[in-house]
């Protein structure tokens, strides 16, 4: 997989270097490559479509082991969420929040969604509700490392 | 059938604080507990054929058993559910080795010194974060060498790196769903602590506990706060199991009733890897679950058993929602009722209709991943407990849920 050929833009931090780096395999590794290129992409299985994250070495539907990282739309609704108030590397801001939240894929080909465990910045934890629209927010860590954080959706708050 | 497995003794060393025990090796307190387990039963060490643990147990079998001078080690174990899902499993494989005739005499055995040894499930955290200091010029992507790691790996740099973390989500949702509430878990936690100042093995035996300050206790993990945590302890327990033709004199010898493990099952729902640690595409139907329900109805077939049987529990409370999660799992409530049960008072041996964890679990008597829940098991059917419960003959033991799991029937005879 080839890394970002054109330089990602300079985003927000809103997480320390300290917080650990993705770890990846061979199955992992273009999910995170993409990210890169803050792309954010599914595995979609090209035999039956079945979507799956995080990448994994065959379709846990058909068994097939041809893939694709489809790219979906950063959009997605908030499936749950904790806001964490204990330090994990004693230098990120607390509380954070870690959240689930289920992806939006129409348009990918995906038969099914998925969701993914990600954060919500830029939020209280008051702030959130289950169901709540939430989009992507990349926070670029380095050259070759963004990772796929969400806030909430401004527009859909505004319905 | 008189190789039918039963437990016949139980043992532990002392439990303390956590990285209190600085002068025995964890190694020692497991031989403390075995030896003393053994001894319950009325069994000579020199018995013991086989030796089964569980959660990557730093104490291999082969070394225990070179330590204790067994005669022979016929079979040595441990389970694959992780962690503390896989207390109640290691007892099966126990059971499944006496009763297939791979051994006599089995030990189950589980110790903890996290204050001299690693953290239980610190090692991938410490060696991650390690690895990306503030002042690294550039954060880069790391190789994952192990399945587990490459599971990890895709969910820590978003701070996943806490049990706490990981089983508030499914609770969270739990709350959204059906409107249970922070303050039944606090009664859950004050339950278990009523019944731990009554156990003098307690940690918490002299530390009473209020529902306001379970509720002015600090957060965790929204919604878990302090005191819905379990705590982190040094110590050991062990349990005895051997077939019923054994068991039925070694009871007699005692003045016990024999203990019979009736059904034993271990259950992971489909695609569920790691829980909710690992995986947000647990079904939806099982998300807000302890994911033990299909795992429950199996072991109440298999026991021809129902809820309505049970007289005490021994559930596993590594946080007090999984509890409430549970309870509904193994159908004593119906779905998304579990707070309106605990709100009865049904969880208290003062009367309730589900008295569970009479010992104080790993809330408030010893975090010994769950193996001390299966000697309460034992003890509260032989009278032996802090709070017995007048003729109580079936009891249900629990490992971890919202990990892969694992659960026993206990019935006396």
């Amino acid at each position: 997989m080839s890394r970002a050929k054109n330089p990602t833009p300079e985003t927000e931090r809103w997480f320390p270097n300290s917080m650990p780096a993705p770890m990846v395999d061979h199955h992992t590794l273009p999910f995170w490559e993409a990210c890169s290129e803050h792309r954010l992409t599914v595995q979609r299985c090209t035999a039956c479509n079945h979507a799956q994250h995080p990448p994994a070495p065959i379709c846990s539907a058909c068994r097939g082991n041809d893939f694709e990282q489809a790219e979906v739309s950063g959009k997605g609704t908030l499936y749950t969420y904790t806001a964490v108030h204990q330090p994990i590397t004693y230098e990120e801001k607390l509380p954070f929040i870690i959240a689930v939240v289920e992806l939006d894929v129409s348009g990918t080909g995906c038969a099914n969604s998925v969701r993914m465990m990600t954060n919500i910045v830029d939020a209280d934890d008051g702030d959130l509700r289950i169901g709540q629209a939430v989009v992507i927010a990349w926070e670029k860590v380095s050259d070759s490392v963004s990772i796929p954080r969400f806030k909430l959706d401004g527009l859909s708050l505004q319905q | 059938m008189s190789r039918k497995a039963h437990i016949v003794g139980v043992g532990e060393s002392q439990y303390t604080k956590w990285g209190r025990i600085v002068d025995e090796t964890e190694h020692a307190l497991a031989l403390k507990a075995i030896l003393t387990a053994v001894a319950d039963a009325g069994l000579s060490i020199d018995d013991v054929d086989g030796l089964a643990s569980f959660a990557e147990d730093r104490n291999e079998a082969v070394f225990i058993a070179a330590e204790l001078g067994l005669p022979e080690l016929r079979f040595g174990n441990m389970v694959w559910m992780p962690g503390g899902g896989g207390g109640c499993a290691a007892v099966a494989n126990a059971c499944m080795a006496v009763e297939a005739g791979q051994a006599e005499v089995v030990v189950v055995y589980r110790a903890l010194c996290q204050g001299q040894y690693m953290r239980f499930g610190s090692a991938a955290a410490e060696m991650m974060v390690g690895d990306t200091s503030a002042d690294a010029p550039e954060v880069t992507f790391q190789q994952a060498n192990t399945i587990m790691l490459a599971a990890m790996g895709s969910v820590m740099p978003f701070g996943m790196l806490t049990a706490a973390a990981a089983f508030a989500l499914p609770f969270r949702r739990h709350m959204h769903l059906y409107g249970s509430t922070s303050e039944q878990l606090g009664k859950i936690a004050v339950t278990f602590r009523q019944h731990a100042n009554n156990n003098d093995r307690a940690v918490m035996k002299d530390k009473t506990l209020t529902l306001e300050q379970h509720q002015e206790s600090r957060m965790i993990a929204d919604p878990f706060r302090l005191f819905d945590c379990c705590m982190e302890n040094d110590g050991a327990c062990a349990v005895v199991i051997t077939t019923r033709e054994r068991a039925q004199d070694l009871a007699k010898a005692r003045g016990r009733r024999p203990v019979q493990v009736v059904a034993t099952e271990q259950g992971a729902p489909k695609g569920y890897s790691f829980g909710s640690f690992t995986n947000a595409n647990i079904d939806d139907d099982i998300y807000a679950t302890g994911g033990t329900q299909q795992m429950a109805n199996r072991l109440w077939r298999k026991a021809d058993l129902q809820p309505e049987d049970v007289d005490v529990a021994q559930i596993y409370d590594h946080f007090t929602g999984s509890v409430l999660m549970q309870l509904e799992d193994f159908g004593f409530c119906k779905r998304g009722e579990g707070g309106d049960f605990i709100d009865s008072g049904a969880l208290s041996v003062d009367g309730g209709a589900l008295p569970t964890n009479t010992s104080g679990g790993s809330l408030s008597e010893a975090y010994m991943h769950g193996l001390n829940h299966v000697l309460e098991g034992a003890r509260s059917l032989w009278g032996e407990s802090c709070n017995n419960v007048a003729d109580a003959e079936v009891c249900l033991v629990t490992s971890a849920a919202g990990v892969p799991s694992s659960a026993i029937l206990l019935q006396a005879s």
